[in-house]
C-alpha cells in the first residue's frame, strides 16, 4: 500500500468574487521511503498542492478530493486528529527559512516544540532531544541557544529540517528547501535530506522549480503545469525518455557546464493566466506540436510505459517526436 | 554593546528630550500675553517704580539668556516657581494633585491596556467573525466617544439612579473618619471617573492589538509553527501574541499622551482633584507657574513611558542591536 495517495485533489482560491483554480484534479502516490519530486514553474500549483496535503492553506482556499495517508482520509479528520498528523506523521520544510522560524524564540526551543507536543515529554527532556536533533542535522548543540537572526541562511534551513525531523515523521514535504541557498549549501542540505530519508526510511515529497535538482535527488517525478500534473513516472524514465513537450522543454533548458556560451533552448511564451485558462491542453498555446485536436481534448492521463504517464495526445497517437 | 550600556544610552537620550521640552516651555510661556509681575499682584494701580522693583526681585530684568540658564538650573533643582494663585511653591501645589492623578490614571490605564489588548487578540484571532465585527465596531465607537460626553452621561445616569458618588474624591463625612472609611469613600468615588477613562482609552488599544495580531498571522513562521501540530492556544500564547506585542508596546507608549489628555477631561468632569483639574483651574486663574509645572510633569511621564517601552522592547526582541 502506498504511504500517501493524493486522489483527484483540486484547490481553488476565492479571490474577490472570482475563483482561481490553483490545483486541478491531481493524483499522486508516494511509497514508504520514496523520494518524489514535484517540479514546475512558479504558479504551477506545486506549493499549493504541498500545503493542501496538511491542510495548511489560507481560509479562502477550497479543497476537493481525497488525501489518504496509510489509508486514512486526511480530509475527513477533525482539527484534533489532524494535529496528530502534522509534525508527527507528515512534517514540512518551508521555502525561505528566514521567515519560517520565529525570530523571538531560541532555535532549540523551536525544535523542541513538536517533541513536547507529540512525544509528550517534559520541557527539559524535550530540550535535550532537540539538541540531539540539531546535532543530527549538523548544528553544534551549543548553538541551540542562538536566535534565528544569529545564524546563516544555510544553518537556518538546517534548523527548519531539524524541526521537521524532530518527531520522526514518515513523510517529509520539502517546499523549495534549497531555493534561497548558494550552490554549496544547497548540495549539503540535499545530502542531509537524502541521508535522513535513508536512515529513517522516511518518504519525501521534494517540491522545486529546479528540474536539475529534482532529477538527481528523486526516485519518481511529477511535472506540474498550470495546476495539473502533466507527466509523472520513475525519475529515470521521465528524465531520459520525457514524453510531454513541456517536460522536454524543461529538461532542454538545464544549463550544462560543457555548453557554456551556447544558446540554451527555452520554452517560448508564458504560462497561461489562471483566470483565463485555454480549453483542452493548457500547454497548447506554447507547444510546437499542437494540433487541432489538442484544444478539444479532455483532461486525461495516458500511460506510456509502466508507471509512466503523460497528459498529451502524442502518447495516444503514438507519434513520438 | 550590552544591555546595561543600552539602558544608560536610552536614559541619556530621555534626559536630552526632557531638556528640549523644558527649553520649549520656557519659550512658550514667554510668548503668552500679560506681564508676569502684573499677573502676580493683580493690582492695576502698581506704579512703574514698584513694577521695576518687583521685576528685579523676580530676576525679570536680567537678559533673556541668563533667565534661561537660571530657569534650567531651577527646574533641575526642583525650584519650579511660586503659584500666582496659591502663593506657595508650585511643587507643593503640584505633588498632592499628582498623587491623586496617579491613583486614578494608573489603574485605569492598566485596565484599559489589559482589557483592550485582550479584546484585540480575540478579535484578531477570530478575524472576520461576528466576535471580531462586534469587538471592532464597539472599539471604534469607544474610540470616537468624547471623554467629557461619556463622563457627563454617567453623571446624569448616576444622579438619577444613585448609588455612586459623581463628584470629588472623598465625601465630606469621611475626610476625617477612620482610615478604612476614608479608603472606601475614595474607592467609591473612583469608580465612575475610572470607568470613563478606561472606556475612552480602551478602544485604541484593541484596534492596535487587533491589527498587530492580524499582521503576525500572515507571517510564514505562524504557518510553519502550525505545521508542527501545535494547538491553537499554544500557537497563540507562544508565537502570535508575544510577537504581536512588540510593535504594540511602542504604540502604547506613544498613546500615553492621549491618556493624559483624557485624564484632564475626566478629572475636570468629575471634579477629581488631580493634575487635570489643576490644569483646568489654573488656565482660568492664569496661574502660569502651575501650568508650566504641570506641563513639565506630563512631559516627564510621557518621556518615562517611552523610555520604559524602549527598554522593554530591547528585552523582548533579541534582534534589537544595542546601538
Amino acid at each position: 500500500m502506498a504511504l500517501l495517495e493524493v486522489k483527484h485533489v483540486s484547490v481553488s482560491f476565492s479571490i474577490r468574487s472570482s475563483q482561481l483554480k490553483a490545483v486541478d484534479n491531481v493524483d499522486l502516490s508516494v511509497k514508504s521511503g520514496e523520494v518524489m519530486g514535484i517540479v514546475g514553474e512558479s504558479g504551477s500549483g506545486k506549493s499549493t498542492l504541498g500545503y493542501s496535503i496538511l491542510k495548511l492553506l489560507p481560509r479562502n482556499a477550497a479543497i476537493e478530493g481525497k488525501v489518504e495517508y496509510r489509508g486514512l482520509d486526511l480530509y475527513t479528520l477533525n482539527e484534533l486528529e489532524m494535529r496528530k498528523i502534522r509534525g508527527k506523521e507528515i512534517a514540512m520544510v518551508f521555502q525561505g527559512s528566514m521567515n519560517s522560524l520565529n525570530p523571538l524564540i531560541k532555535i532549540e526551543r523551536q525544535v523542541a516544540e513538536p517533541i513536547i507536543v507529540h512525544n509528550r515529554l517534559g520541557f527539559s527532556e524535550a530540550l535535550s532531544k532537540a539538541r540531539e536533533t540539531l546535532e543530527k542535522v549538523g548544528i553544534d548543540p551549543s548553538k541551540g541557544e542562538s536566535y534565528p537572526h544569529e545564524l546563516s541562511g544555510g544553518l537556518k534551513q538546517r534548523v527548519a529540517v531539524a524541526i521537521a525531523l524532530a518527531a520522526n515523521p514518515s513523510l517529509l514535504i520539502a517546499d523549495e528547501p534549497t531555493t534561497a541557498l548558494d550552490v554549496m549549501t544547497q548540495a549539503q542540505l540535499m545530502d542531509l535530506l537524502k541521508t535522513q530519508c535513508r536512515q529513517h526510511n522516511m518518504a519525501m515529497i521534494l517540491i522545486s522549480h529546479d528540474i536539475a535538482l529534482i532529477s538527481e535527488s528523486c526516485d519518481s517525478i511529477a511535472v506540474m503545469y498550470a495546476g495539473r500534473v502533466i507527466e509523472s513516472g520513475p525519475a529515470q524514465r521521465v528524465i531520459h525518455n520525457p514524453i510531454h513537450p513541456y517536460t522536454r522543454g524543461l529538461l532542454a533548458s538545464i544549463p550544462s557546464i560543457q555548453d557554456v556560451g551556447k544558446h540554451r533552448e527555452s520554452i517560448p511564451g508564458d504560462p497561461p493566466d489562471p483566470f483565463d485558462l485555454p480549453a483542452g491542453c493548457r500547454f497548447r498555446p506554447r507547444c510546437s506540436f499542437a494540433t487541432e485536436a489538442c484544444s478539444s481534448y479532455d483532461l486525461a492521463s495516458f500511460q506510456a510505459e509502466k508507471d509512466h504517464f503523460a497528459s498529451c495526445l502524442m502518447v495516444r497517437g503514438g507519434q513520438h517526436g | 554593546m550590552g544591555m546595561g550600556r543600552y539602558v544608560i544610552k536610552r536614559a541619556a537620550s530621555s534626559v536630552l528630550t526632557f531638556f528640549v521640552t523644558v527649553a520649549l516651555t520656557f519659550v512658550l510661556f514667554r510668548l503668552l500675553p500679560g506681564n508676569p509681575v502684573q499677573l502676580l499682584f493683580r493690582n492695576p494701580e502698581l506704579t512703574q517704580a514698584e513694577i521695576r522693583e518687583l521685576s528685579t526681585q523676580f530676576g525679570l530684568n536680567k537678559p533673556l539668556w541668563l533667565q534661561f540658564i537660571l530657569y534650567i538650573r531651577n527646574v533641575f533643582l526642583g525650584n519650579w516657581g511660586i503659584s500666582f494663585y496659591y502663593r506657595s511653591p508650585v511643587t507643593e501645589v503640584l505633588f498632592p494633585a499628582l498623587l491623586n492623578s496617579v491613583i486614578l490614571i494608573l489603574p485605569a490605564t492598566v485596565l484599559a491596556i489589559v482589557i483592550g489588548a485582550g479584546l484585540g487578540v480575540l478579535a484578531g484571532w477570530k478575524r472576520g467573525s461576528y466576535t471580531d465585527v462586534g469587538v471592532l465596531s464597539s472599539s471604534l465607537v469607544l474610540y470616537a466617544i468624547p471623554t467629557f460626553w461619556l463622563g457627563i452621561l454617567l453623571i446624569m445616569i448616576f444622579v438619577k439612579v444613585g448609588g455612586l458618588p459623581v463628584s470629588g474624591m472623598v465625601s465630606i463625612t469621611a475626610v476625617n473618619g477612620p482610615p478604612l472609611q476614608y479608603l472606601v469613600s475614595v474607592l467609591r468615588h473612583m469608580i465612575l471617573p475610572m470607568l470613563t477613562l478606561t472606556l475612552v482609552t480602551l478602544g485604541q488599544f484593541t484596534i492596535i492589538m487587533r491589527s498587530s495580531i492580524i499582521g503576525e498571522l500572515t507571517e510564514d513562521y505562524v504557518v510553519a509553527a502550525y505545521s508542527k501540530g501545535l494547538t491553537s492556544s499554544w500557537l497563540l500564547r507562544k508565537h502570535v501574541v508575544p510577537n504581536a506585542l512588540l510593535p504594540t508596546i511602542s504604540i502604547i507608549a506613544i498613546s500615553i499622551g492621549t491618556v493624559v489628555a483624557g485624564a484632564v477631561l475626566t478629572e475636570t468632569v468629575f471634579s477629581w482633584p488631580g493634575v487635570g483639574s489643576l490644569i483646568y483651574d489654573s488656565i482660568f486663574r492664569r496661574d502660569y507657574p502651575v501650568l508650566q509645572g504641570a506641563f513639565l510633569i506630563i512631559a516627564l511621564f510621557v518621556i518615562a513611558a517611552n523610555f520604559v517601552a524602549d527598554i522593554m522592547y530591547a528585552y523582548l526582541d533579541p534582534r534589537v542591536k544595542y546601538s
